[in-house]
């Protein structure tokens, strides 16, 4: 089958769902089979994924840093819904400064975006494959 | 125009009932594969609705052995190759 692009979007959180796992197989399956993945795009719960300030036990995976590796490997953008980041408590610097907040917690290889690059993506990408 | 669902909890099966046409696939995923042995779960399907289930998310809760032959167990891979048979995937 010829090289095709996904968009990956991401609606579970972790530890409330399997979404984030799901995920990550789904998106490791399509690189080794040669596709592309056009971006991943967190919502809803799925944008805890993006919080740098999760730490769970080191017997167990760090869905965080899954993400980050695999993204850093194959040049992935972790897109993160900013509206739902934002009422979840994880936030950028430049939101961090524009909402007075004293910390910042975005995990390093994500980006806070708009609800518009998922549309973008969803209508140039082949498929757009949803995990709730 | 096929849909491939993509099916991730059982409480979703009514709904998805609703929407799944004969020529559909139906793929069960995470906590949805207990639905491969629930005796009523095919009687519920159109006859001619393929369905699929991840053979690693079987395997996590050990139903592999008592998934029926009607049910056709699938790898990450061919999972992959799934969305891009269908026209489009609906999760739900």
């Amino acid at each position: 089958m010829t090289d095709k692009s996904f968009v990956i979007h991401v609606c579970g959180g972790p530890y409330v769902s399997l979404a984030p796992l799901s995920a990550l197989r789904f998106t490791k399956a399509a690189l080794a089979a040669g596709h592309t993945i056009q971006r991943v795009f967190f919502y809803q719960e799925g944008v805890a994924l993006a919080n740098a300030l999760s730490c769970p036990p080191q017997d167990e995976i760090n869905l965080t840093k899954a993400w980050q590796a695999i993204a850093a490997e194959h040049q992935l953008e972790l897109s993160v819904c900013v509206a739902a980041a934002l009422k979840r408590g994880i936030v950028d610097a430049k939101e961090a400064a524009r909402f007075g907040l004293a910390h910042h917690n975005l995990a390093e290889g994500f980006v806070l975006t708009g609800l518009g690059q998922l549309v973008d993506g969803m209508a140039n990408a082949d498929r757009t494959v949803t995990f709730s | 125009m096929a849909t491939l669902h993509q099916l991730n909890a059982q409480h979703q099966l009514a709904n998805c009932l609703k929407l799944l046409a004969a020529t559909d696939q139906l793929l069960l995923i995470e906590s949805a594969v207990v639905l491969a042995i629930d005796a009523n779960f095919l009687q519920q399907l159109p006859s001619s609705v393929k369905v699929l289930a991840l053979s690693d998310d079987l395997q996590a809760r050990g139903l592999l052995h008592a998934c029926p032959a009607a049910i056709s167990l699938i790898s990450d891979a061919q999972w992959v190759a799934a969305t891009l048979e269908a026209d489009r995937v609906c999760s739900w």
